[in-house]
């Protein structure tokens, strides 16, 4: 059973969290080793500060990553639906209306989904380019019709919800650090995404959707709705990204995330999402921007001077994209013909595929 | 087949697909509405040296994203590569002193960077079968990533005047980087068309099995298509260091995504097996006779992008719809004579 071995092997080392895990593990250790005075709840703050908004928008991509499509109008639709909130709100009222600000903008980023799903559907396109489009529209209208400067004073109830603290502990050298109460919705909505995924008819239908569409359609899986789904979800996980960020931020800067979509892009790749559909998991998602996250954070402890960033994250991505692409290859062919052979035939069903996610 | 119909055959080399006459048409109808809107401003001599001076770099780097569709895969990475180009050739040029020689050595040297960089793509994307836009993706991050350190995070400043000069001289009012988009449009056009490998690439697009099957070898053609890529992005690269009189790691990163909008714009099939060079060409034009155009109006520049937007929308939209309405009417007049109207 030496092929077995070696396709459990190749299989291993496909495995994108496990990946991640053991990079993590690494980086923690050479941290650990070089610059020990960084490991404090400090830095720990730092990281979950600087993840949380990353997190939500990647986990609006890996949706669409799921469903088959590319978006790349998630920031756009991230910051208009959050400033357009910020201007629509009332400016004052007590801490406990705090909430509405993040309801208009998830409803902003629900209409902004819409229109994304109608030109993916309308045009036929495929949703990179389509949403291409959208994004340039939705930028345009934000400068020309909503505005273009900075917001400085945001709403009251919004800047003492971003100003409030879940836990608030000394620092290493002095003050106190703190973790954002926005943490919170943040975990929720990971959770949510997940379960949704993984538990749900629609969730279901979004991986089989991306895994082949035709093969989905003959299944019963009604392609239109689920689409307008996906792209209604999406657009409501920006929007409330966009508003976790000037909550957190304290100003609607229009031009904050500019040029970002890749970045994020590449953190829902690197955990794990397959680009072409029917593949990925929030699990892995949140190790992805972890990951870089860290990797931003740890280099100056490190040593290593921040113009090299760039260049390690990106060997880091093609490593990881490689590693994917030879796991994928080294997949066992459905045992049709010869179902006796057991390397053809390690389940009735294969797992990695259908459950795919985080039902692994 | 060369030789008689050239017209034809000229116009086959153009694309004569009917999304190419309706970018034509739609190309007209913007520089005569903004002709006749604001014929001062606009047909301008200025407006005119601006945009044979803007467009070039656009072109070039659309064309390199479109002919790795028309393979169909796509190339993220040719901002990336365009800026190494440029770093590469300014830190020859200046440590050669700015001798003519050195112009020479350094824009080859960035041109060389450029291949490389594209001979990377091509191995990742054939050699381990990594998703175009993934192993672009990756190393786009990774060619900043080394743009950066070669320049320690600033721009290269200082090129010799040999070397600027370049893109403020003119022949007959004709900005030489233009005269050299041309150029480069002819050869690539002659490349995708007349060569074995440009029908290689076209077979390989269209259908990879059928490719597979005829004996074509996807993963040569691949690598070709990711260096051809390279080298015109290499070349867009000297083009905006000549015209900006830098070079530097973030420049231009809004050009990837305005890339892919002139490819698709210009009719070329994202999912593979069609391109048309004069198609990009012209669809680069008309972006940029648009926003030159609206901004001659006095609105503002985001009003632009939602032109754009809503120009690339309205294309797709009717790309898609145009031939089902055709096809439709034509069905409807055949049922018509195949079931006369009784007496």
């Amino acid at each position: 059973m030496k092929a077995a071995g070696a396709s459990r092997w190749r299989r291993v080392a496909g495995d994108q969290e496990l990946l991640l895990l053991v990079l993590l593990g690494l980086l923690l250790v050479a941290v650990a080793a070089r610059a020990p005075e960084v490991l404090t709840v400090d830095t720990l703050f730092n990281v979950a500060r600087e993840s949380m908004v990353t997190l939500v928008f990647a986990v609006a991509v890996l949706i669409v990553i799921i469903s088959g499509g590319i978006d790349v109008s998630f920031l756009a639709v991230g910051i208009f639906a959050a400033y357009s909130a910020v201007s629509l709100v009332p400016q004052e009222g007590p801490a406990a209306t705090a909430w509405l600000p993040f309801a208009v903008a998830v409803a902003i980023g629900v209409a902004l989904g819409l229109v994304n799903a109608a030109v993916v559907l309308g045009a036929g396109v495929s949703t990179l380019i389509a949403t291409l489009a959208t994004s340039a529209v939705f930028l345009g209208v934000l400068f020309a019709f909503v505005g273009g400067t900075v917001v400085n004073s945001i709403p009251e109830p919004l800047r003492v919800l971003g100003s409030t603290s879940l836990l608030e502990l000394p620092a290493a050298g002095r003050g106190t650090t703190r973790l954002s109460v926005l943490v919170l919705p943040v975990l929720v909505v990971c959770a949510a995404t997940a379960a949704f995924l993984r538990w749900t008819v629609a969730g279901r239908s979004i991986f089989a959707m991306g895994g082949d569409r035709e093969a989905a359609r003959r299944a019963g899986v009604a392609i239109g709705p689920t689409v307008v789904l996906v792209f209604a979800l999406s657009g409501a996980l920006a929007g409330l990204a966009g508003m976790t960020h000037v909550a957190l931020s304290g100003r609607a800067d229009p031009t904050t995330f500019f040029g970002g979509e890749l970045n994020v892009l590449a953190a829902v790749v690197l955990g794990g999402a397959l680009i072409s559909g029917g593949r990925g998991s929030v699990r892995g998602t949140v190790l992805g921007v972890l990951l870089i996250t860290c990797i931003r954070s740890s280099l100056i402890p490190l040593g290593i001077p921040p113009v090299w960033q760039e260049a390690v994250i990106g060997s880091l991505l093609i490593l990881g994209v490689v590693l994917q692409a030879l796991a994928s290859r080294v997949k066992p062919v459905r045992a049709i013909l010869d179902p006796a052979d057991p390397v053809l035939a390690p389940a009735p069903l294969r797992r990695d595929v259908v459950e795919a996610g985080d039902a692994r | 087949m060369s030789g008689a119909p050239s017209a034809r055959s000229l116009l086959a080399v153009m694309g004569s697909r009917a999304s190419f006459l309706r970018l034509l048409t739609i190309t007209a109808a913007i520089v005569v509405v903004f002709g006749v809107l604001r014929p001062t401003v606009f047909l301008s001599t200025s407006n005119l040296q601006f945009l044979g001076l803007a467009s070039p770099e656009l072109a070039l780097l659309s064309l390199a994203i479109a002919v790795t569709m028309l393979t169909g895969g796509i190339d993220l990475s040719v901002v990336a590569i365009a800026n190494l180009s440029g770093i590469v050739a300014g830190t020859v040029m200046i440590a050669s002193g700015g001798s003519a020689g050195g112009v020479v050595a350094g824009s080859l040297a960035g041109l060389g960077a450029a291949m490389l960089a594209g001979a990377v793509n091509g191995a990742i994307v054939a050699g381990l079968r990594v998703t175009p836009i993934l192993a672009t993706l990756g190393t786009a991050q990774l060619l900043g990533g080394i743009g950066l350190v070669l320049t320690g995070g600033t721009a290269v400043k200082g090129l010799p005047p040999l070397f600027t000069d370049v893109a403020r001289s003119t022949v007959a009012g004709v900005p030489v980087v233009f005269l050299l988009l041309l150029a480069v449009a002819l050869v690539l056009t002659l490349l995708v068309s007349r060569t074995t490998l440009g029908f290689r690439m076209r077979m390989l697009g269209a259908n990879p099995v059928a490719a597979r099957y005829s004996g074509v070898r996807s993963g040569r053609v691949l690598v070709s298509t990711y260096v051809t890529s390279g080298l015109l992005a290499g070349v867009a690269g000297l083009v905006i260091s000549s015209r900006a009189s830098g070079a530097d790691a973030d420049y231009g990163t809004s050009y990837i995504l305005l890339g892919i909008v002139v490819a698709v714009l210009a009719g070329v099939d994202p999912e593979g097996g069609y391109m048309t060079v004069a198609g990009v060409v012209i669809a680069t034009l008309a972006l940029l006779f648009l926003s030159t155009g609206l901004l001659a109006l006095d609105v503002s520049s985001h009003v632009v992008n939602i032109a754009q937007g809503a120009l690339l929308i309205t294309m797709m939209v009717v790309n898609r719809y145009s031939g089902a309405w055709s096809r439709a009417v034509r069905e409807r007049a055949l049922v018509r004579i195949a079931r006369p109207r009784r007496a």
